[in-house]
């Protein structure tokens, strides 16, 4: 039914990005997200993140390994913040569909430890040409209800997802033009045109988890609320709003893998509840945990907090079709008013990378030497004068923001330190409905109702193209309107990000992506707030639960030890 | 009958409220940003480039044959997401209506028998102290003292996690402002009914003054207290939303208040008239029990 | 407050010139006028009584628990939480009064008009307020506030909307009871205006029941502010109201209680102050009830 998908059509490939919503629950943000993930939307969580990244940024990953051999049996509780709309494969089921699925649907390909695409239902793969894709299907694998796993399925699952119309992925997930059945164990899929980062999109995306043959014609009335696949567990039942039980799959083809007998996912929307829960051993995974309560939980004994790689940024956002900020000079001024230190020390209690270039500091295009405005109130004040503003005439603007306390926080902080050079900050916090509804880009709509907005994105590992996905023409997500009609032009910026897309060989991607970020600090577009770190926190209990296996991963590694 | 006109305009209230109001379903959906198109489609296969009037008329057809329709978000029958949730609010406030029933009306009975006495000012306070306490803030305070200080209560969560014992401090919560109500109202109609001449009678007769208190003045005077605890009914359902906000449980509060913050309109309308159908027919049960319970007032 | 109880008794009485009197014999009562009276002196001059700016950062002190330097704490921002509170309280309570003012007014116009004109007009009204009555609260304030956005005025249409029905009960009830009164008829009869016998003779004798009914409406309203705030639709930042006070506080339930446990005294003391001299007007006005 609803569709979150957004479309890509074939001739203009649209941004990949998927961003997250800022005001979605405190939680979502720290997820790890994922853009990158084809089109999908979603708010999710989804996309396994930034996995690769994460991996290389941190470093480590176990939470709590031990040198003990895995053991078999015991079940996990994971706290997180709402259960799926749905666990149809065709619809988006929102923040949680794809944490869910996950455990439960295989993908073809998988994202690996190196940032680099791993094996799943897929052995091995090769691509004569640059459009097409033949993948040599792993023999043996039988789905959870006992039938054999064939080519067959294959084909059927990415034709019903991304060739329906009726599909909410429906060609958004890589200009994907057909599909064919070479023999029982090898699969082609066809491109309409070349596509660098299209086996990461099927790697990271969980949506395309392969469903049997014929799926959606036999679940009748449970489309919604069941879901088969090749994958390490089953679901067992799923009481909405209270918890999803997932057991083990026997059939499961990466024996002795799952090691757990039972997997819980416990829907507690409040982060408060969800650390207690963790504290009093209700909870043995906490996949987001709010910055405050970290310096408390790393030191609780029985609990361990990884921190790994950061893949979201606030942005205050700038509409530059309206005054003040159709003004260069003013948007200039917030790029040097805004002390992004304070507010990562302050607000994010210090798990903040700062930012350089438009790239997350895990990622291969990044640029950590790129010279980036700093915090210098006196050259916003020079800056502010020259665009006619000061005490006499002081600059004020409306910060809409979603309510939720991450936000809050950031904005009155930048409310403060914008108050010190005389700017004035109508700060307002709106439920996110009400937050959106006057920024997406729709033809013929003016979008000049507000003036400043917090924006939360969060970025998936691999799709380099993210980080300026959001000033594409081609996207609705532009919200500060660059390029878009009654915003600030500069098509020397639409060019090098139209070549980016399609920029295969890294190298040229990232001088391309370095020339990006010069042109979005010619421009001062808006204003990145420092990338936050994803933090998770597990009970000791809980081994093997790999950061590489991140929000959304699959949970096959899991075992516990209970001291037995 | 007054019932129907007051539900049809509770739901046309609903339905202008959540039509009105900036955002809609395909925006608000976690987290995604639909394209332009998307938005059209969806919008369109949603019925929601009707006219507002043609919206409301199809919605109420459907109603009336028994449909609520299916949650945008959830993708089930609204029907179903409000029974699954009905159980635990009405667990929710059925328990904390025993809770202050059980404090409340030993408490009352003392305060009028023993009148201006320790028990009478001790309890007026409380009652006082009971209705002036925010039950969110009561409910934090307990999460403080009972979950997280002493162990003893989960900190918040659903019945199927942790059992009854989830229900514990969301119902003292709920309670707490009632306690107060019960106590005061006990004590005022005790002292009514034992200045009444059969009182004095069954005194005079030797009856022990146990029997008189509780036979004969608590049988009268718990008469309007059933009045009591039935308009009681909206305010507990109220305070129900910000209850099972604080605790974490899944009832039908936190069911409306996603609904809202999703613009879920099938789900908002459902869970609105559900729960407005509730309150109206309580109310109308607590009047035909005051009928049933005294004699003098007859309903023709 | 039960307000159900609240509007019966209020509807039963009317004013008597010895009320003050007996009022004045209420010991409670009066420490809680006393209370009122502080509460509203602090929102009159919080800005001349308040420690430290309520705004003023002090990101050396964050979360902080009570000190000599800060008697109840800090926030995340080092704010000074007792500045914040006393500030909080001129907001609130401006909140709750207006709130209940325009509730009491509209409710009262509506209810007279039902009473005075009855017939369809009667009918209409107390139906709408019957719609009004059968919603959850809290969901209806949280949808109308959807449909306004968040403000503190927007706050304040809420509150007096949620009250206005049970001032238009009370005001039609005691409408009809004096309308049926000697004198009353006799004005009537000798054909005095209409508009002159509606505000002569009726509303003159209504005020008692609504005076009362407006003193135990206040507090609601103070809680209402605070709950609409917890739910996240309440009064804006950065201005502090107990009710932001308390929803900003008590995510940091864990580090620093303080945040959530001193706002929700302020609240829960005024409320308890404007409860308990609201018994005790209901009580000094009421000659009927058995109990003093």
């Amino acid at each position: 039914m609803f569709i979150d998908r957004y479309n890509r059509p074939r001739s203009s490939p649209t941004p990949r990005l998927r961003r997250a919503l800022p005001g979605l629950a405190v939680a979502v943000a720290m997820l790890a997200s994922a853009c990158g993930s084809s089109a999908s939307p979603s708010v999710n969580p989804s996309g396994e993140p930034s996995t690769s990244a994460a991996a290389t940024s941190a470093g480590t990953s176990a939470s709590s390994s031990s040198a003990a051999s895995p053991q078999a049996g015991g079940s996990v509780i994971v706290d997180y913040v709402g259960d799926p709309g749905t666990l149809n494969p065709t619809k988006d089921g929102g923040l949680s569909d794809n944490i869910i699925t996950l455990q439960i649907r295989d993908r073809l390909v998988c994202p690996g430890q190196d940032g680099g695409i791993t094996p799943c239902l897929a052995t091995s793969w090769d691509t004569p040409d640059p459009t097409t894709y033949i993948f040599h299907l792993r023999q043996g694998v039988t789905f959870s209800n006992g039938a054999p796993f064939t080519a067959a399925d294959a084909k059927y699952t990415v034709d019903t997802l991304t060739l329906s119309k009726d599909s909410d992925f429906y060609q958004a997930e890589g200009p994907i033009e057909g599909t064919k059945i070479i023999d029982d164990h090898t699969f082609e899929i066809d491109l309409s045109s070349p596509d660098p980062y299209f086996l990461e999109y099927m790697s990271l995306d969980s949506d395309l988890g392969i469903m049997p043959n014929g799926w959606m014609d036999q679940c009748g009335t449970t489309c919604d609320t069941t879901t088969v696949g090749t994958g390490p567990f089953m679901l067992k039942d799923w009481v909405k709003g209270d918890h999803i039980t997932l057991v083990r799959n026997p059939h499961y083809w990466d024996q002795p893998r799952p090691y757990l007998d039972t997997l819980t996912f416990k829907v507690t929307p409040d982060p408060e509840a969800q650390v207690l829960q963790l504290k009093s051993g209700a909870a043995d995974i906490l996949y987001a945990v709010p910055f405050k309560d970290l310096a408390d939980l790393s030191k609780t004994p029985g609990i361990t907090v990884d921190k790994h790689g950061s893949g979201s940024l606030t942005e205050v956002v700038l509409n530059n079709r309206v005054a003040p900020f159709n003004n260069l000079q003013v948007r200039e001024a917030m790029q040097y008013a805004i002390n992004r230190q304070q507010i990562g020390e302050v607000a994010m209690y210090g798990y903040f990378d700062p930012v350089t270039d438009l790239l997350p500091p895990w990622h291969w295009g990044h640029d950590a030497d790129f010279p980036a405005p700093a915090y210098d109130p006196q050259k916003a004040t020079q800056l502010l004068a020259q665009a006619g503003y000061d005490s006499g005439h002081p600059l004020s603007f409306e910060l809409r923001i979603i309510n939720n306390q991450d936000f809050i926080d950031q904005a009155t902080l930048i409310q403060q330190q914008l108050a010190q050079i005389g700017v004035q900050v109508k700060v307002t916090p709106l439920d996110k409905a009400t937050f959106l509804a006057p920024m997406f880009y729709t033809p013929g709509a003016k979008n000049l109702s507000w003036q400043a907005g917090l924006e939360r994105f969060t970025f998936g590992a691999i799709t380099p193209s993210l980080a300026y996905q959001t000033y594409d023409t081609g996207s609705y997500i532009n919200f500060c309107g660059v390029n878009l009609p009654g915003g600030l032009q500069d098509p020397t910026l639409q060019s090098l990000i139209d070549q980016a897309k399609v920029e295969g060989d890294q190298t040229k991607a990232k001088a391309l992506f370095q020339q990006i970020s010069q042109q979005f600090y010619k421009d001062a577009l808006t204003v990145y707030l420092p990338w936050q770190d994803n933090v998770m926190a597990t009970r000791d209990r809980v081994q093997d639960f790999h950061v590489l296996a991140g929000p959304v991963y699959p949970l096959q590694y899991v075992w516990v030890n209970d001291g037995k | 009958m007054l019932l129907v006109p007051v539900l049809l305009g509770v739901s046309i209230a609903v339905f202008l409220l959540v039509h009105l109001a900036p955002g809609d379903p395909v925006t608000s959906q976690l987290g995604l940003y639909p394209s332009p198109q998307t938005v059209a489609r969806l919008r369109h296969s949603l019925g929601l480039d009707d006219p507002l009037p043609v919206q409301y008329i199809i919605w109420l057809g459907r109603v009336l044959h028994g449909d609520l329709g299916n949650s945008l978000y959830a993708h089930a029958p609204v029907t179903d997401l409000i029974l699954q949730r009905f159980p635990t609010t009405l667990a929710l406030t059925v328990a904390s209506t025993i809770f202050a029933l059980v404090i409340g009306i030993p408490l009352g009975v003392v305060s009028a028998t023993h009148r201006d006495g320790i028990v009478d000012h001790i309890g007026l306070i409380l009652s006082m102290i009971g209705v002036s306490i925010p039950v969110f803030w009561l409910g934090f305070l307990l999460i403080l003292a009972l979950a997280v200080s002493i162990q003893i209560f989960p900190p918040g969560g659903s019945i199927s996690t942790y059992g009854p014992i989830a229900l514990v401090l969301p119902s003292v919560t709920l309670g707490a402002s009632f306690v107060g109500v019960v106590v005061r109202f006990t004590r005022a109609t005790m002292l009514e009914v034992l200045g009444q001449d059969y009182v004095r009678t069954a005194r005079a007769k030797g009856l022990s003054e146990m029997r008189v208190n509780y036979e004969h003045a608590l049988g009268n005077a718990l008469i309007p207290l059933t009045t009591v605890v039935g308009l009681q009914v909206g305010l507990l359902l109220s305070g129900a939303v910000l209850t099972e906000t604080v605790f974490s449980l899944p009832g039908l509060g936190l069911l409306m208040t996603d609904a809202v913050a999703a613009r879920d309109y099938p789900l908002i309308l459902g869970s609105v008239l559900a729960v407005a159908v509730l309150v109206v027919l309580v109310n109308l049960a607590v009047d035909l029990l005051y009928g049933v319970l005294d004699p003098r007032i007859r309903y023709d | 407050m039960p307000l159900g109880l609240a509007v019966r008794r209020a509807a039963s009485l009317a004013a008597r010139p010895a009320w003050v009197r007996r009022f004045a014999r209420n010991r409670l009562g009066l420490l809680g006028a006393f209370g009122i009276a502080v509460f509203l002196a602090v929102g009159i001059l919080a800005p001349y009584i308040e420690p430290r700016p309520y705004a003023e950062f002090d990101l050396a002190h964050r979360l902080v628990g009570p000190s000599t330097a800060h008697l109840l704490g800090t926030d995340q921002f080092g704010r000074d939480q007792l500045s914040r509170i006393l500030y909080g309280a001129r907001i609130s309570l401006t909140v709750a009064l207006a709130g209940t003012s325009i509730g009491t007014v509209v409710g009262m116009l509506l209810g007279a008009l039902a009473g005075y004109i009855g017939g369809w007009v009667d009918e209409a009204v107390m139906r709408a307020m019957d719609i009004v009555l059968a919603f959850p609260q809290i969901v209806l304030a949280i949808a109308v506030a959807a449909l306004l956005g968040p403000s503190i005025i927007n706050v304040i249409w809420i509150i007096g909307l949620l009250i206005v029905p049970q001032f238009a009960r009370v005001t039609r009830g005691s409408v009809i009871a004096v309308m049926g009164l000697e004198y009353v008829t006799a004005a009537r009869t000798v054909g005095q205006h209409e508009r002159a016998i509606l505000f002569g003779h009726v509303l003159p004798n209504v005020l008692g029941p609504l005076v009362v009914l407006a003193s135990l409406t206040i507090p609601n309203a103070i809680i209402t502010e605070a709950a609409l705030s917890f739910l996240g639709v309440g009064v804006q930042l950065p201005t502090p109201s107990w009710g932001n006070l308390l929803s900003g506080g008590n995510t940091f339930l864990l580090q620093a209680p303080w945040l959530t446990i001193f706002p929700g005294i302020a609240i829960t003391l005024a409320v308890l102050s404007f409860n308990v001299v609201g018994d005790g007007l209901r009580d000094a006005l009421d000659t009927s009830g058995g109990h003093e």
